[in-house]
């Protein structure tokens, strides 16, 4: 296509394109696992996500998902931690891994030429990870100073403390770590986790990026002969405690000069069909740098560098939170103008303007989340991790392009109230 | 393994002009300045005297690679990328930069350091705190 570079590119605006979620491919390997895949990108790059039923609501102990998910790669049988870590490195890969609530996943980066000579150590961790004791020690006590320290800050303590009153202490969306569940925890307990929830365990694949015409038959290989998928993995209904008191002031720091401030209520997942429409009035209340919260709380009083309200989306419950930290003498008018900015948002309809630029703002904020083959699997995991379809997608696009001004305010009737909200601050 | 610097990094500054390359160390404590620099110097001079060990240019090598993948894999890093190399006078450097790292042997870095690391091309900066 010849450009004329003397004309600048026209300006079209994001809710005037036609956004398509490209499908992915699926197969299976020998053990029943699942693979996703899709193939594209212009670079010679490719990652690879397995995704494991093996994240903290499956754990008795505090501590044990997330502790034998960051270990699985500090030792195997035949291979020290530092070694494994060389063998990744020497071809230009990565292996990463984080925990959630539900599920732990082991990520791998990597250029598409070297796929068959990283794929076996990442097998090889899965299969044979050995949790030595020495690496294990090293954990528990870098986990315990990194604890200490931010015990001291305010906005880890409200954090911790906000998803508790609304989850309560024994849901995995409320509970967290103390020092003593990390002493508590001994190999052991590291060793029957991975057992039962990573070597015998539940496994999804996600792959992306550009696929050597030998990746199905390596994957089988590496992966597809592991004793994966054979058991079931219950997934364990854990009930909501939420905590009767709505309103807290703690103080952590008595000479802090500034509070961490949390306001919350409970919010429905993905499946509800406010969800879309309630991101619009989230983006709109405090979503992004142009919102009602910022401009009010930041621009216009100076009580803050930045406030910002989100939807809280895990995969069986969810919050509406806002977060920010503000000057001490502030904190009490910060929360006394969120509950203006939610006021009005009840009263009056919000305007054609403002409207529009967040759903442009919304849009073009989803084009660029598309971009580029990780970009494109890792919504598709989301999708799939959390039972959601394709729908999903053209569904929210659907209502962010159509939501009109009276439906936002009906909104804000049912879900912005004060009296629903929990408040806490943290000096 | 001798416990002389806590901290040491060796960089050069990527301008578009020559620039500077830097060894940056950070002392342990009770260690003096001499030892310190003499340390450093017997460093360099084996990367002039020694050839490396071919797989650990390779290792290096690769990780370039992957970095290099990488950071194109966004249109907005595209086009920045592009715009760079055009700016050092040709776009498509951006198609040749991964070659001139592959083509990277032991015997050019040492070719390489025994022109950068000589002796009157050099000034050394102690810098010391205040207790």
């Amino acid at each position: 296509m010849a450009l004329d570079r003397i004309v600048a590119p026209v300006i079209k605006d994001a809710i005037d394109f036609n956004i398509q979620l490209k499908p992915y491919q699926k197969f299976s390997l020998d053990n029943g696992v699942e693979v996703y895949a899709y193939e594209g990108g212009s670079q010679e790059v490719l990652l690879v996500d397995m995704v494991f039923y093996a994240g903290n609501s499956f754990e008795q102990k505090n501590w044990v998902a997330a502790a034998t998910n960051f270990l699985l790669k500090n030792g195997t049988a035949s291979k020290t931690s530092f070694e494994i870590t060389d063998a990744f490195e020497f071809y230009g890969a990565h292996l990463n891994r984080t925990c959630t609530n539900e599920t732990a996943t082991v990520t791998l980066h990597g250029l598409s030429k070297h796929f068959q000579e990283v794929i076996p150590i990442m097998g090889e961790i899965i299969s044979e990870a050995s949790f030595p004791e020495k690496e294990i020690a090293i954990l528990k006590q870098n986990q315990i100073q990194r604890l200490l320290l931010n015990l001291k800050k305010g906005d880890f303590i409200a954090n911790r403390l906000i998803d508790e009153y609304l989850f309560g202490f024994d849901h995995p969306y409320g509970k967290y770590s103390v020092e003593k569940d990390y002493t508590a925890i001994n190999r052991e307990d590291l060793v029957a986790f991975y057992e039962q929830y990573y070597l015998n365990g539940k496994c999804v694949i996600f792959i992306a990026g550009k696929f050597p015409s030998t990746m199905e038959s390596l994957l089988n290989k590496h992966i597809g002969q592991l004793p994966l998928n054979k058991k079931e993995i219950k997934e364990q209904a854990h009930p909501i405690i939420s905590a009767t008191e709505k309103k807290y002031s703690i103080i952590n720091d008595a000479a802090s000069v500034q509070g961490s401030i949390r306001l919350a209520r409970h919010f429905p997942n993905r499946h509800h069909p406010d969800f879309p429409a309630a991101q619009v009035l989230n983006n709109i209340f405090g979503g992004f740098f142009g919102s009602r919260l910022m401009s009010n709380i930041r621009e216009d009083k100076g009580y803050t560098y930045g406030i910002h309200s989100y939807l809280q989306n895990y995969k069986h419950a969810g919050a509406w939170m806002v977060s920010t930290d503000a000057g001490k003498d502030v904190c009490k008018a910060t929360i006394e103008e969120v509950y203006k900015e939610m006021k009005k948002l009840r009263e009056e309809p919000v305007g054609e303007d403002e409207l529009k630029l967040v759903k442009n703002y919304m849009l073009g904020a989803l084009l660029g989340d598309l971009d580029g083959p990780f970009q494109i699997i890792s919504r598709w995991k989301t999708y799939l991790l959390n039972d959601l379809t394709e729908d999903y997608f053209y569904n929210t696009i659907k209502v962010v392009r159509s939501v009109r001004p009276e439906e936002l305010q009906a909104l804000a009737n049912t879900y912005l109230k004060e009296e629903d909200f929990y408040e806490l601050v943290v000096y | 393994m001798k416990q002389i610097f806590s901290s040491i990094d060796c960089y050069h500054f990527g301008t578009v002009d020559p620039g500077l390359l830097v060894i940056e160390g950070k002392l342990v404590k009770g260690i003096s300045m001499a030892v310190a620099e003499k340390a450093v110097l017997e460093e360099i001079e084996k990367i002039k005297n020694e050839i490396l060990d071919a797989k650990e240019v390779q290792k290096v090598i690769n990780k370039t690679e992957s970095v290099i993948c990488f950071e194109d894999m966004s249109i907005m890093n595209r086009a920045h990328s592009l715009a760079y190399y055009e700016l050092l006078g040709d776009a498509d450097l951006m198609n040749k930069e991964l070659g001139m790292y592959q083509r990277v042997t032991p015997t050019m870095i040492q070719h390489t350091a025994q022109q950068i690391f000589q002796e009157n091309n050099r000034n050394t900066l102690y810098y010391y705190s205040k207790s």
